[in-house]
Order: structure tokens, then sequence, then C-alpha cells
């Protein structure tokens, strides 16, 4: 039996089946179904997917203006469906989740973790839909937010021969906010669009013949009525939700009754009043509403498109069986449903037009509701969660509270940075600003705003927006000079200090750490002052004054051991390691990386540990104490795959497999450069993919792969000539000469090892001009 | 401020794919190297055939031929 509220859009169903047909062929298809309000788009999308019955996944997703707050919320959902289907693999599909959950999150570098759910989520896919095809529709794409967008634009660009069909629904006239500013999806659609890379299928508006369709079917009817069908198309223009909502208007007054003998139950047009437009069509049937359900649908819509019973019972104040009768009679007149599968009984408005009145009807009482929604919400959920945060947010901000809106809106943005949402991170930082700015002026109010900017600075650094962070942790500076609290002042020095060093801006940032030193000096806050001279000694380290660097150490551990900083001595003891590494003395490295793992075991972070364990291998692997060496790296990979920290991971995997070669263990060794590439050129860190194709170089010369051996090597040198990193040029230069020397390719040899000694003396690295000179002695 | 060239095409463009017209005409004239807020009668030519693509992703041929004659007779 053919849907009432559906009718004229055979033509776009079968273009939908033929883009699925492509999908199915391994060729994905993006389609963008755009239309105004009403026009039927979701209905459509919907009746394809129903069609469908098991010869494809179906995964569905209906966005909200709300879920604009909800960062990943599509993914989310998705994702969840996924697992509930059985769709694709499911280690990888639970290490997704993990990385999308916003209640934890590693201590690596923001970007390269977010790189990473960006290249899983391509890789699931893919590989799920080769199983079967998947269909992923999602409704009203515009309010996807950011993050959302940036995955999306990944997924076209990246998954085109995956066997996927996308349809993502959009109302062209929504693709602005109300200051005209575009919405994500906005200009990414604009760009895919111009780059060919997705299809569209604007809908028109139905004709009068199809008009006359879909009327019968919504008034019961055998068939069309030609005067009905003309009274209504005269009104609706063909656009179905104007259509539907007139019919079910004459319906529920009365005046359209199928049931009648007399005349078909057709009402004489000059009789009725015709509303001007669907809010007016819909309006006429909310004031139609008993007083309860109408009460009941107008607070409900400033919980949004999508609300929660019992948020709603409380924000009322009303017994529980008012708003649950009411709720009954609102599904019933079609104008909420409620949501399956939800974890809390949930509904949502049947249309984002209904939703949009029934807010109107409401008027100047808005923000008082708003304000009992956030009272509600708190009671609810006293320890507020996640998507009680993000729920508090817009009903602080359009309550006029701003100063609870800026607090939760900081909280929402801790929220998305753990699921590695940057973009919506620095979106409600940026919330918490602009509510802040309109809080009434005081000290608390600069302070908070310093704060704000203090944590927002710290996700740029993470996120590798170094300039932005400087930024950020500038103007909090500024503002903590204002107040005069030395808190903030410190805490923006020591973060200033911490980029900078890290830029490699040495006398800006030992400026800054020097403040810290005056400022917190006297002060109790001995953390800031360890923090920022092992800030110094970091600085001196690289600068090569070992002596400096190591006093200024010392003196952080002190520090750090006086207050019992397990942690920060973890940190202090293995970053003064790598200054003995670095002037040769080994013993001395070793026994400040054992105490780096002792500290870090005690309560540091598991990214500190694995450090240590990689540096000590390391000084194994000097000493060709290969066992050792192997067994540190692999303590260290073994952390780093605990804590999803890919970076780490591959860094690891990458000495593994150096330690493994000089061990003669080629085939384990060659496995282990394999995985450390394939997750390094994930991250595109440059400088580990050249290392890897080094070692390669060496393992493969060792096994007489001569041809691939050079190869290797050929990748190597290219990338660091590129990167201008002469010290690294240099090692492979001598093990691609050593490796032509084995070869029997002395004329070879002898060139690349020279090379490597101009390199080493130009840049006076006396370890590796040494070594150069003795294959090249050998060579007489 | 916009020229009178930038506002009408605009406008033909929004009548046809409501407010993402606005921001196709800002991605193509970035890549053809126009100002989009200073369109002169001189871009027009390589700019409709630009736009020409886009329309028959969206439209179809037919329409999108109009669209482009129309975007070339902007200048008068």
């Amino acid at each position: 039996m053919a849907a009432n509220d559906f009718a004229g859009r055979d033509k776009e169903l079968e273009i939908l089946g033929n883009y699925l047909k492509d999908a199915i062929a391994g060729r994905a298809t993006f389609v963008f179904i755009s239309g105004e309000a009403g026009m039927g788009k979701s209905r459509l999308a919907e009746e394809f997917a129903k069609g469908l019955g098991k010869s494809a996944h179906v995964l569905r997703h209906k966005n909200t203006p709300g879920e604009r707050s909800v960062p990943f919320a599509a993914l989310s959902e998705i994702l969840a469906q996924c697992k509930k289907l059985g769709v694709g693999d499911g280690v990888k599909l639970r290490k997704l989740l993990d990385l999308i959950d916003a209640k934890s999150r590693g201590k690596g570098e923001l970007k390269k973790e977010r790189e990473m759910l960006q290249a899983g989520v391509l890789g699931y896919f893919n590989s799920a839909s080769k199983a079967a095809p998947i269909v992923m529709s999602l409704g009203e794409v515009q309010w996807l937010d950011e993050s959302s967008v940036a995955m999306l634009q990944r997924m076209v660009g990246e998954l085109r021969k995956s066997r996927l069909l996308f349809i993502g629904t959009y109302c062209p006239d929504e693709l602005e906010d109300d200051s005209g500013n575009a919405l994500p999806l906005t200009e990414a659609l604009a760009s895919m669009l111009v780059e060919g890379l997705v299809a569209m299928m604007p809908l028109d508006r139905l004709n009068e013949e199809q008009t006359g369709v879909l009327v019968a079917r919504r008034a019961g009817l055998k068939k069309p009525d030609q005067k009905l069908t003309h009274m209504v198309y005269a009104e609706s223009e063909g656009l179905p939700l104007f259509t539907i909502e007139i019919v079910d208007s004459l319906l529920e007054s009365g005046a359209l009754d199928p049931k009648k003998k007399k005349g078909g139950g057709i009402p004489d047009a000059s009789k009725l009043r015709m509303p001007k437009g669907v809010k007016e069509a819909i309006g006429q049937r909310l004031d139609a509403l008993q007083p309860d359900a109408r009460d009941v649908l107008l607070t409900a819509s400033a919980l949004g498109n999508e609300f929660r019973a019992r948020v709603l019972q409380r924000t009322m104040s009303v017994p529980k069986l008012v708003v649950s009768s009411a709720l009954a009679e609102l599904v019933s007149r079609k104008l909420i449903f409620e949501v399956t599968g939800a974890e809390d009984e949930t509904y949502r408005f049947a249309h984002s037009k209904v939703h949009q009145v029934a807010y109107g009807m409401l008027g100047k009482s808005a923000s008082g509701i708003h304000a009992k929604a956030a009272k509600a919400l708190l009671s609810i959920y006293p320890d507020v969660t996640e998507w009680a945060t993000y729920e508090l947010v817009p009903q602080f901000t359009s309550s006029g509270d701003h100063e609870q809106a800026a607090k939760y809106a900081r909280k929402a943005a801790e929220f998305a940075t753990n699921s590695h949402a940057i973009e919506e991170a620095m979106r409600f930082y940026k919330l918490a600003l602009d509510s802040l700015s309109k809080a009434k002026p005081s000290d608390g109010r600069d302070l908070a705003q310093a704060g704000t900017l203090l944590e927002m600075a710290e996700v740029q650094y993470s996120s590798g927006e170094w300039d932005a962070a400087l930024g950020s942790y500038r103007k909090s500076l500024a503002l903590g000079e204002k107040c005069e609290d030395t808190a903030s002042m410190v805490k923006a020095s020591n973060g200033l200090g911490e980029v900078l060093r890290f830029r490699g801006d040495y006398d800006e940032a030992r400026k800054h750490f020097g403040r810290v030193l005056e400022l917190a000096g006297g002060s109790e806050d001995e953390a800031a002052v360890a923090m920022a001279l092992k800030g110094m000694g970091y600085i001196e380290w690289r600068l090569g004054r070992f002596d400096e660097a190591e006093a200024h150490y010392s003196k952080a551990y002190e520090m750090a051991l006086r207050l019992n900083d397990r942690g920060l001595l973890g940190i202090v003891t293995l970053e003064r390691g790598n200054v003995r590494t670095s002037r040769g003395d080994l013993g001395g490295a070793e026994k400040g990386y054992r105490e780096s793992i002792v500290f870090t075991q005690d309560g540091g972070d598991m990214f500190t540990l694995a450090r240590a364990y990689n540096n000590l291998g390391d000084i194994f692997l000097q000493r060709r104490d290969w066992d050792s060496a192997i067994s540190n790296f692999e303590m260290c990979s073994g952390i780093a795959r605990s804590i999803g920290n890919h970076d780490m991971l591959g860094w690891s995997m990458f000495n593994l497999g150096e330690a493994l070669a000089k061990k003669g263990e080629l085939a384990k060794a060659e496995a282990a450069c394999g995985e450390a590439l394939e997750i390094l050129t994930r991250l595109n860190d440059k400088t580990g993919i050249a290392g890897i194709h080094k070692n390669l170089g060496i393992i493969r010369s060792l096994r007489g792969d001569w041809k691939k051996s050079m190869e290797s090597f050929s990748v190597s040198a290219a990338m660091e000539e590129e990167m201008n990193t002469p010290h690294a040029l240099a090692e492979t230069y001598i093990e691609w000469g050593e490796s032509l020397v084995l070869k029997k390719d002395f004329a070879g040899g002898r060139e690349k090892l020279k090379r490597a000694l101009e390199l080493a003396e130009k840049i006076e690295a006396k370890e590796i001009a040494r070594r150069a000179r003795k294959s090249l002695e050998s060579l007489k | 401020m916009t020229s009178e060239l930038s506002r009408k095409l605009q406008n033909v463009m929004a009548r046809e794919m409501g407010q993402l017209g606005k921001f196709i005409i800002q991605k193509q004239c970035k890549d053809l190297g126009i100002d989009s807020e200073e369109i002169k009668p001189e871009n027009l030519p390589q700019l409709s055939k630009a736009l020409f693509k886009v329309m028959v992703t969206f439209s179809g041929e037919a329409k999108a031929q109009n669209i482009e004659r129309e975007i070339r007779r902007l200048a008068g």
C-alpha cells in the first residue's frame, strides 16, 4: 500500500536506483537532494531506502539544528548502527568509537590523533562496503558540525572506488546563519560541486496531477478528485508539506470527510478559508489543539527539534500524566514522533517547519522557558553528562545567562576536544568568549576570559596551530596583567615559552620562562617554576649548552621531588637523560631513563613512559646490545598501542625494525618497518617515513634484494634532501654507500660515502664523519 | 561594495541554487583569479563557462545552457 504522504517522485527514485547500481559496481556516488522546506526530501530518501530490502546496508541519520552543538553526532549514530547491524570489522569499529568518545583522551598531539580518526573512518567504510554495499542517508546535512563536514569532504575525495551511495538532503535557503555567514557545509559543498565530485538532485514542486495523487492518498480517497485537487493545488502550489497540512487541516476541522456519502465528502471551495502558507496551515493546526497539548508542544520547541520527555516534564513542572497524554495526542496528530532506539524517551518534531512555527508562537516567553529548561537539565543530570552539557549551552545562551553559557561552553569544548572534534572545540571556546563579552564587566569576567583563552591555546597548540596558540596565550597574558593576577600570568607565560621553544624561537621562549621564574619565584607556585626550569633546560640542551641544561633540570628535579609530582619527575629525568645521551654519557642517560620509568609507572602518563622505554632502547642500540634494545622498543610499542598513540607506535616500530635488522632477524625487521611505514604515512610524518625507507634499504641489502634496496635508499635520500635535514641525509648516504660496497659496487659506494663525509664535516657531525672516513679507508 | 554586475550574477545563481549560488560564484572566481565582488564584463565569458559546468550537475544540460546565455547577456 502506498504511503499516505508520498507521491510524484518516480523519476527521482529511478535515478537513485541507478546511483546504487554504480555504487554496487564500485563507483561510489555522493548525491545531495535539495529543495525548499516541505518539498519531501527526507521522504524521498526514506522511500528509496525502504525499497532496498537486504540488497544493501542502510545507515540513516537526520541532523537537527541543535545537533550543530554535538560534535560528530551523525558519525556516532552511523557507527552505532554499524555495530548493531554487524557491518564491517568489529575491532576497527570499536577503535573508532573509542576515538570519538568524549570521556577521555590520551596525551598525544590532537592533530595526529585526528588524522588517525579520519583515516580510520575511511578505511573502515571502504573495507565494510566490499562485503556489502552501503547506503548512507543523512538528512538536513546543512546542520552538520564543522568536524563532520571535514570528515565528509575526506570521504567524498577518498572513497570514490568504494561501494557506497551517500544521500544527503539539504534546504537551499538554510545554508547561512542568521548573520549571513556560511554554515560549515556551505563552502565545502560549493567546492565539491565545482570540482565535480558530487551529484545534485534539486527537487521541483509537484504538478497538479501529482498533487492530486497525494491529496487522494492523504485524504483516504479511492482516486483523485479533480475539484478538490484543483482547490488544494491553487493554495499549495505543489509543495508536498503544504498539501499535506491543508488536507490534514480540512480533515481535522471536518470540512473534508471521505466517509460522507453526500457529495463524496468533498467540501465546497467557496465556503472554505484556505491557509495562505505553510506556516499559517501549521499555525491553524496548533491553534486547534487542546490547551495542554499546545502548551507541551510549544515548551518542547524550546528544547530543540528533538527533546527528551523527562526534561520536558521537569521544565513544565506539571504532572507526568499531563505531559504523557499530551505527547500521545501530538503523536496521533502527526506533529511529533517518538525516536526509536533512543536511550531515554525521546521525541522529534515531524518537520522542522512545525518546530519553527511552535517556537515562533512562544514569543517573549521563550527566554523564561529556556531558563527553566537549563534548571531542569541540571536537576536531572547533576553530574552534567556530555549530552547535558551540549544541551545546556544553547539553553543558557537563549535565556541570557551569559556567565553560565560561557561556563558550559568551556565544558562542551573540553568534551569536543576529547572527541577530536577540534573545529567544534574552537567554536565552543569562541562561544564562551562571546558570552563573556556580553556579561557584566568585572575582574571575575576578565579572569574567566583569561582562563578560556588559556584552554583554547592549549588545544590550538596540541593541534599544531602554533600561531593561533601564541595569539591566545598573549591575549590571556594581557588580561592577567590587567587584573594583576599572577596565576594567570604565570600560566600564559609558561604556555608562551612552551610554544616558542618548540618553534625554535629560543630567545623569546627564554624570556617567558624567565618571567615565570620572576613572577612565581617568590610565590608558592613551585609547579610553575619547575615547568619553567624544565623549559629552560630543554632550550639549553638544544643550544648544545649541556652543563646549563643539566643545572636547570637538576633544579626542576629538586622542586618536583619536593612537590612529589611523579609525572613531572618522569619528564624531567627523561629529558635529563636526553642531555646525557647528547654528550655521549650513555651510562648517565640510561640512569635517567630508568629513573623516568620508575617515576612514571608510579603516577606519570603513559606517553612519557613509552618515550622512556623508547629512548632506553636507543641507548642499547648504540651499545649494539640488540636483545635489550628490542625488548625496550617492544615495551614502548606495547604501551603506545594500548593508549592509541599512533605517533609513538610508528616510531617505536621503526626503531624495533632497525634493532631486529642489526640482529639479523630480517623478516621480522621488514614486518616492523612495514607497520611503521603504514602508520607514519597516515600521519604524514616525513622524517619518520624517510628513516623507514633508509632502514628498509639496509634490510633489503642484507637480504641481497639489491634492486629494492637501492630504491628504498633513493626515496629516503630524496625526502631528506627536500626536507633539508643534512644529519639524516648523511646517515642515509653512509648506509647506502656501505650497502653498495656489500654489493661489490665499490665506485658507487665510494661516491655515497664521500657525499656523507662532506655533509658530516659541513654540519660538524663528528660521529658520522668518523664512520664515513673509516668506511672510505677500508675501500683503499 | 558589490559591483552591479556581481550583484546581478549573484541573483541569477541564487534563483537557481539558493544560498549556495553565492558560494559557487566565490569559489569559481577564486579559482579563476577574479574578484567576486568586482566582476567585470570581460570576466563573463570565462565565468559563464565555468558556471555552466556546475549548472549541468545541478539542473541538467538544457537549463544550464539557458543560464549560461543569460549570464553572458548580463553585461548588456
